[in-house]
């Protein structure tokens, strides 16, 4: 999966979850519905749709759609 | 609730033309395969767009760890069911100190905690008794039923919880037990512990989910499903039923649906068959196929004829006496379940995938169908209504209604302060729709109210023959109001009715509480309904006059007219010690 890939399929899962559509450039600072719960409930979503598990300590840093991207390229790639 | 209240923001907003009852079932038969695959996706949940219109049901959880998790994807469940799940949150509180300052009373009351949070308070036999005593406190507070939920139970406790909890009214202890046992370590997720308020995993969570949307909330506020009407090709087995049936093959997947069928029966829930074919080549395929688990003679009704699946499921209701909304239509084509919903539009409708696994589980999830617990009067109810045709049979070739019992020998059994019997005493006011005096729908914590109260008694009645045992048929609660016992409900079942028995019934029942709460005037509450017409009948004939819309009726000289000894029926009665707590 390249990283166009990863970041269409983040803005899905992300849409989804946070209940309304959102661009590439999505962080917790912008994002007013992306609390601590919707912080995790993305946590989830996104690991059911890769495939993946992050790790405890790599959480509290996946502040924006980016950090999550970046997370399952250097972590995650094929 | 002093915290925010997130009423139901869980799903999208409808903004699309109202859809009829037909594309409802449709939409409905879509959702199957997500909503009931082995292990559904929080992501594919989230994706379902409802389209048709909800139900609120308002739900209270009162909690120590996040429940938010868990109500996001629950959404899509309820939606499938019809309903809006509205919930409302306390405080993260440990104390359950019940703060309620919501403006609408809830449907349900969810006490949704963890009790590793208490682990350093209570000793384990200290636990039970605290919580009982905060849960006898919700008790006093709301009259909606109360689910309790628990997680993290020390080692031995779990029994005794559960075991304290039972002695209050209208309180269910949800078993998360075979949730742990299935997911193992996957159960708990300590990352979801430390960055969100609860420690259950994801697949917990969608687990609890689909049980609490499915199972616990529709069983706690809603009257059951009594019926499953099957169709036959490809629902029952694979292929198409010919003259010699060779075609019908039994998969493996068709022999787990037709075992969890018959189990159903089993708890009592009635088997109907509705097909499109000719009866003879029916009745011929149950009679070869040694391999089928069910027979012919499972099906409590049958309609196999060329007509409308919709007037078939007419008859079926007619012949086993429940209303249509208590049958669940399972059809393996999605057309056939949409004329049915269009025609019959309180009917229950269930698609027959190809995917076999997924119709399994969508009716092991079917809410109505999953019970708490299965009574005594559940397990009788198949049998009882299956003598039906030889008490008509008698009915027929005796002389004369006493000649019909006495070839009966029916028996009654009157039970006052009937404590014991609570929950079927609640599904009795819930489930009767035709013999319902006064349509008062009493919780189960209400009832436990009126049998505390010194000023209200109740009966049950309990009823056999030589066919069947019926089991309790019947509930009647007095009040004494100065000089008159007041009888605010008379509430029959409807498998009760049609021996000629309704005046012993409840004029035995009347003079028992009369023995309690003795009164020289009686007076019956009645309300008309939208089915009730019976009762009012038998109401309207006993007292000779006809009733208005809502009102009481002096009745003691007209109950006075019916003995016993006219009856050739052996009446026992019970008067179990009357007690406040």
């Amino acid at each position: 999966m390249n990283s166009n890939e990863t970041e269409r399929g983040l803005q899905e899962v992300f849409s989804v979850v946070l209940g309304h559509p959102v661009g590439p450039d999505v962080t917790r600072a912008n994002e007013p519905a992306w609390d601590s719960l919707k912080h995790m409930q993305l946590v989830f979503a996104v690991e059911e749709r890769f495939g993946v598990q992050f790790p405890e300590e790599a959480i509290p840093q996946l502040n924006s759609l980016g950090g999550f991207a970046e997370h399952l390229h250097q972590h995650h790639a094929p | 609730m002093p915290n925010r209240k997130m009423a139901s923001e869980l799903l999208p907003a409808i903004s699309s033309p109202p859809i009829s009852s037909g594309e409802i079932a449709l939409a409905r038969a879509e959702w199957q395969s997500t909503l009931f695959s082995e292990w559904p996706a929080r992501l594919d949940l989230l994706k379902l767009q409802v389209t048709w219109p909800l139900t609120p049901l308002r739900i209270r959880v009162h909690r120590n760890h996040a429940f938010e998790h868990v109500a996001d994807v629950a959404s899509r469940w309820f939606a499938w069911w019809g309903r809006d799940a509205q919930v409302s949150y306390s405080d993260y509180d440990d104390s359950l100190s019940f703060r309620l300052d919501d403006s609408q009373d809830p449907h349900l009351e969810l006490v949704w905690l963890d009790l590793q949070h208490y682990a350093q308070k209570f000793t384990p036999p200290e636990l039970a008794p605290w919580l009982s005593e905060r849960l006898t406190t919700l008790r006093s507070l709301s009259s909606a039923p109360i689910a309790l939920a628990l997680i993290g139970a020390p080692p031995d406790a779990h029994e005794a919880l559960v075991a304290s909890s039972r002695t209050i009214a209208g309180l269910r202890v949800v078993d998360l037990g075979p949730i742990q046992q299935e997911l193992g370590q996957r159960f708990f997720d300590e990352r979801a512990a430390k960055f969100s308020g609860t420690r259950l995993s994801n697949p917990a969570c969608l687990r609890v989910a689909r049980e609490l949307a499915c199972r616990w909330a529709p069983s706690l506020t809603t009257p059951p499903i009594k019926a499953v009407a099957l169709d036959l090709d490809h629902t029952l087995y694979e292929g198409v039923l010919g003259e010699d049936g060779t075609q019908v093959r039994l998969t493996p997947g068709h022999l787990s649906l037709q075992q969890h069928l018959l189990a159903l029966r089993e708890k009592g829930v009635f088997l109907a068959l509705t097909s499109r074919n000719e009866e003879p080549d029916v009745r011929r395929l149950f009679t070869e196929r040694s391999d089928f688990p069910l027979r012919w003679e499972h099906f409590s009704a049958t309609s196999v004829n060329w007509g409308s699946k919709g007037e078939s499921l007419r008859q079926v209701a007619q012949s086993l006496r429940i209303g249509l909304d208590a049958i669940l239509f399972v059809d393996d084509n999605p057309g056939e379940l949409a004329s049915v919903a269009a025609e019959l539009p309180s009917i229950n409708t269930l698609h027959a995938a190809s995917d076999t696994s997924v119709t399994l589980r969508a009716l092991q999830y079917y809410p109505g169908l999953w019970r708490w617990e299965r009574s005594a009067t559940d397990t009788v109810r198949v049998a009882d209504l299956d003598a039906e045709p030889e008490r008509a049979r008698l009915a027929a070739a005796a002389a004369n209604p006493e000649e019909y019992l006495r070839s009966l020998r029916v028996s009654l059994r009157i039970e006052v302060n009937p404590r014991p019997h609570l929950a079927r005493m609640h599904e009795l006011t819930q489930k009767t729709n035709q013999f319902n005096l006064n349509l008062e729908r009493f919780s189960e914590a209400e009832l436990a109210e009126l049998l505390a109260s010194p000023d209200h008694r109740l009966a049950v009645i309990a009823l056999s023959d030589r066919l069947s045992d019926s089991g309790l048929v019947g509930l009647v609660v007095a009040s004494r109001e100065a000089e008159t016992l007041v009888i605010r409900e008379v509430a029959i079942s409807c498998r009760a009715l049609g021996r000629r028995l309704e005046d012993l019934m409840i004029a035995s029942a009347v003079r028992a509480l009369l023995q309690e709460l003795p009164s020289p005037r009686v007076e019956f509450l009645h309300r008309s309904g939208p089915r009730n017409a019976p009762a009012r009948q038998w109401l309207s004939q006993l007292v000779g006059a006809s009733l208005p819309e809502q009102g009481r009726s002096p009745a003691h000289t007209s109950l006075s007219r019916i003995r016993a000894q006219d009856y050739p029926v052996e009446v026992a009665v019970i008067h179990h010690e009357f007690k406040r707590d």
